[in-house]
């Protein structure tokens, strides 16, 4: 049994921390939460299912063109929700709402569209694995692998390449960034694509195990942030320990306690941390926090 | 204390208009030519030919609609079948059909309005267990003969002198779920249900009939409408030994159980009430749509049909020709067909019995709905009592097995 609830928690676990990861694109570069992540999930996936069922293209290149929609998505965001209240008063926390609000205009326009009907999603792989004493789904691990090597990539991205440098000067200081000729506006645009790109995959990886439906992101979005508050804002490291201590622990209370209980913990840890360690596990503390 | 009148004045004012309002829509889903005296109706028998008004409250749009227009197409064959007969009392029948898109409120007006403005002699619906349950003080109240064709509460066939049940009764399908553990001899049962209204009173009856057998459940879980991930409650279940689980839910969350159980490598049957027959659980589970038993009206899963069951099947395919759905896609009728019948018999049964009546007389229509006796419908054989109330006999429903390409009688 243990096993199998740390399989389960390590595979969720790295769910929460792609959207958390993306919380903290958004947070470098833009200093906001984007609360709009889960829909951005959810989008990705009923577009793909749109496109496959209606306009009958082949699931990959029905997933290929819904990311990119999504990553549109992302843009027009930061366009009509978040660039409006930062240029009116950038120490305005009005993005809460406005993010907020964004994202219930896509759950709408997805049940407008989708009806609130659930629909099927086709697995990677078929079968099953014994590891020891569990016995799992090979999709289950694949989700799982593909997290790894998504997280890596990330990694790389951020720290290796000059876009990604660009974009952790940015976070760093804006003005002294610009100075040295970034392009701040193409970055944050950069951080916007990137935030709909991980919530989508995330989206992408966990609908053949899940049904897919306008509903979906809500709670992920929820998950997300306490991944990301957790590990630490602004943190890639804190991010992913973060969702990997909810997904762990929801699958030990679920399992051992009450499954009722499941989604309430990851909630139950943010109040915690937020008393305890406000600047999460692997946050730094900075002077002007807000 | 002015603020306050004029609050209540502005607020009455919003309600009538919503009232108002909300007739004027509903009646756009009925063609309404006769504009027969009200009191000709109520009198009965007389030299009239004025319709025979029926009022039939269904979800024709909203999550419940693709039924609703099952309803709505089994309502109009039966009417018409009903007036190239020669109507019923020498007058023809007259659906007046009404929409509440599976909201109570809405429900409420339409019955409402059926029973005053169109002095309908019975009411048939509305679609939704809830809904119903909201209505029949109504009817009860106005001495309205109230036939249910579709809500399955096991209260509705017993508790109300005025109701009649055309759906399995949902006590009727605890029984046979509970049964399963002893045809199967897998009597360590797990329970699974939805902690919601329908998933409560079900664990309810379920457990009842359960004691009944003397099968102690081994465990007992809950899970929240749509839930994305069961996992848990399914390896609570493994854990206690479980080798059943009895399911009480809708199909999409027994699409989610199935596919969790595929995750965990874990394959117990899995066995639940009728929702699982619908397609949509099917369409979710996809390849694990497997191992999994429900129960229903064995009208057009068993081979041969009833004479009675083939003619509504060529009937409808002749009203119908386009109709993919309930008929199916291929030649042979599909058993979706027993949905529309429920209604289809509750209409050619109040018929029958205002005949037997001789008159449109709300009481005594109701006391001959009451006598009937033997009435020969799609699903069953109807015969109705003053202590039940329920068309479908306990024989007309079966065990059946849910399979990825269909479902079929268990064997």
């Amino acid at each position: 049994m243990l096993l199998l609830f740390l399989i389960l928690g390590i595979t969720w676990g790295g769910i929460y921390a792609l959207v958390g990861l993306g919380f903290n694109t958004t947070f470098w570069t833009l200093r906001i939460l984007n609360f709009a992540q889960g829909e951005y999930l959810m989008a990705a996936v009923l577009l793909s299912i749109g496109f496959n069922r209606w306009v009958n293209l082949p699931w990959p290149i029905a997933i290929v063109l819904a990311l990119a929609v999504t990553a549109a998505l992302g843009l027009v965001l930061e366009r009509v929700a978040i660039r409006p209240v930062l240029q009116h008063d950038p120490r305005s926390h009005s993005w809460v709402v406005t993010t907020l609000g964004a994202g219930i205009v896509l759950q709408n326009l997805a049940v407008l569209l989708f009806g609130t009907s659930e629909y099927p999603f086709p697995k990677l792989m078929e079968g099953v694995v014994q590891l020891l004493d569990a016995r799992v789904e090979k999709q289950l691990l694949a989700v799982f692998a593909i997290t790894v090597v998504l997280v890596v990539l990330f990694d790389i991205f951020v720290n290796r390449t000059l876009m990604g440098k660009a974009i952790k000067a940015v976070a760093f200081d804006r003005m002294a960034a610009e100075a040295q000729g970034i392009n701040s506006r193409g970055i944050v645009m950069l951080s916007m694509i990137l935030m709909a790109l991980l919530a989508g995959i995330a989206g992408l990886l966990i609908a053949p195990m899940v049904s897919a439906h306008p509903y979906m992101g809500t709670l992920m979005t929820v998950k997300g942030f306490s991944a990301a508050v957790l590990g630490g804002l602004g943190s890639p490291v804190g991010a992913i320990v973060g969702g990997l201590v909810v997904g762990i622990a929801e699958q030990l209370v679920g399992g051992y306690i009450n499954p009722g209980l499941k989604d309430a913990i990851g909630l139950i840890f943010l109040f915690v941390i937020l008393i305890a360690r406000p600047q999460g596990l692997f946050g730094k503390k900075v002077a002007e926090r807000v | 204390m002015k603020r306050f009148v004029a609050l209540f004045l502005v607020l009455s004012m919003a309600l009538l208009a919503a009232c108002t309002s909300q007739s004027g829509s509903g009646g756009t889903s009925s063609q309404n030519p006769s504009t027969g005296s009200q009191t000709a109706s109520q009198s009965g028998g007389s030299e009239s030919k004025d319709p025979i008004k029926i009022g039939l409250v269904a979800a024709l749009t909203g999550p419940s609609a693709e039924l609703g227009k099952g309803i709505q197409m089994a309502a109009r064959l039966a009417e018409k079948e009903l007036n190239a007969s020669g109507g019923v009392l020498g007058r023809p029948i007259q659906i007046i059909i009404r929409d509440d898109q599976s909201n109570t409120q809405l429900g409420l007006n339409a019955v409402n309005e059926l029973i005053q403005k169109e002095n309908v002699v019975a009411i048939i619906g509305p679609t939704n267990s809830g809904v119903v349950k909201a209505t029949l003080g109504v009817t009860a109240a106005a001495g309205v003969p109230h036939l249910i064709n579709n809500g399955q509460d096991t209260e509705f066939g017993y508790d109300y002198p005025h109701a009649f049940q055309f759906a399995m009764p949902n006590r009727t399908q605890a029984r046979m779920i509970a049964q399963f553990t002893q045809e199967t001899g897998l009597n360590k049962a797990g329970l699974l249900t939805a902690n919601d209204g329908y998933g409560q009173p079900g664990r309810a009856d379920v457990l009842a009939e359960l004691e009944a057998l003397g099968v102690q459940p081994v465990a007992m879980e809950e899970f929240k409408p749509t839930d994305a991930d069961m996992t848990s409650q399914l390896l609570r279940l493994k854990d206690a030994g479980a080798n059943v689980i009895l399911f009480w839910g809708m199909g999409n969350d027994a699409a989610t159980i199935r596919k969790n159980m595929a995750t965990l490598g874990w394959d117990v049957p899995l066995v639940g009430p009728n929702p699982l027959v619908m397609n949509n659980f099917r369409d979710l589970a996809g390849p694990e749509a497997r191992n999994t038993f429900s129960t229903y009206e064995a009208t057009f899963i068993r081979r041969p049909l009833t004479p009675k069951a083939e003619a509504y099947a060529k009937a409808w395919k002749a009203e119908y020709p386009d109709d993919t759905l309930f008929y199916g896609p291929g030649e042979e009728p599909y058993f979706y067909l027993a949905m529309g019948a429920q209604t289809y018999d509750a209409i050619t049964v109040l018929a029958d019995a205002i005949e037997r009546a001789g008159t449109t007389d709300r009481a005594a229509v109701l006391e001959a709905l009451t006598n009937t006796q033997g009435f020969e419908g799609v699903n069953s054989v109807i015969s109705f009592s003053k202590e039940k109330r329920v068309a479908l006999p306990d024989e007309a429903n079966i065990l059946v097995e849910i399979k990825p390409d269909g479902v079929y009688e268990m064997k």
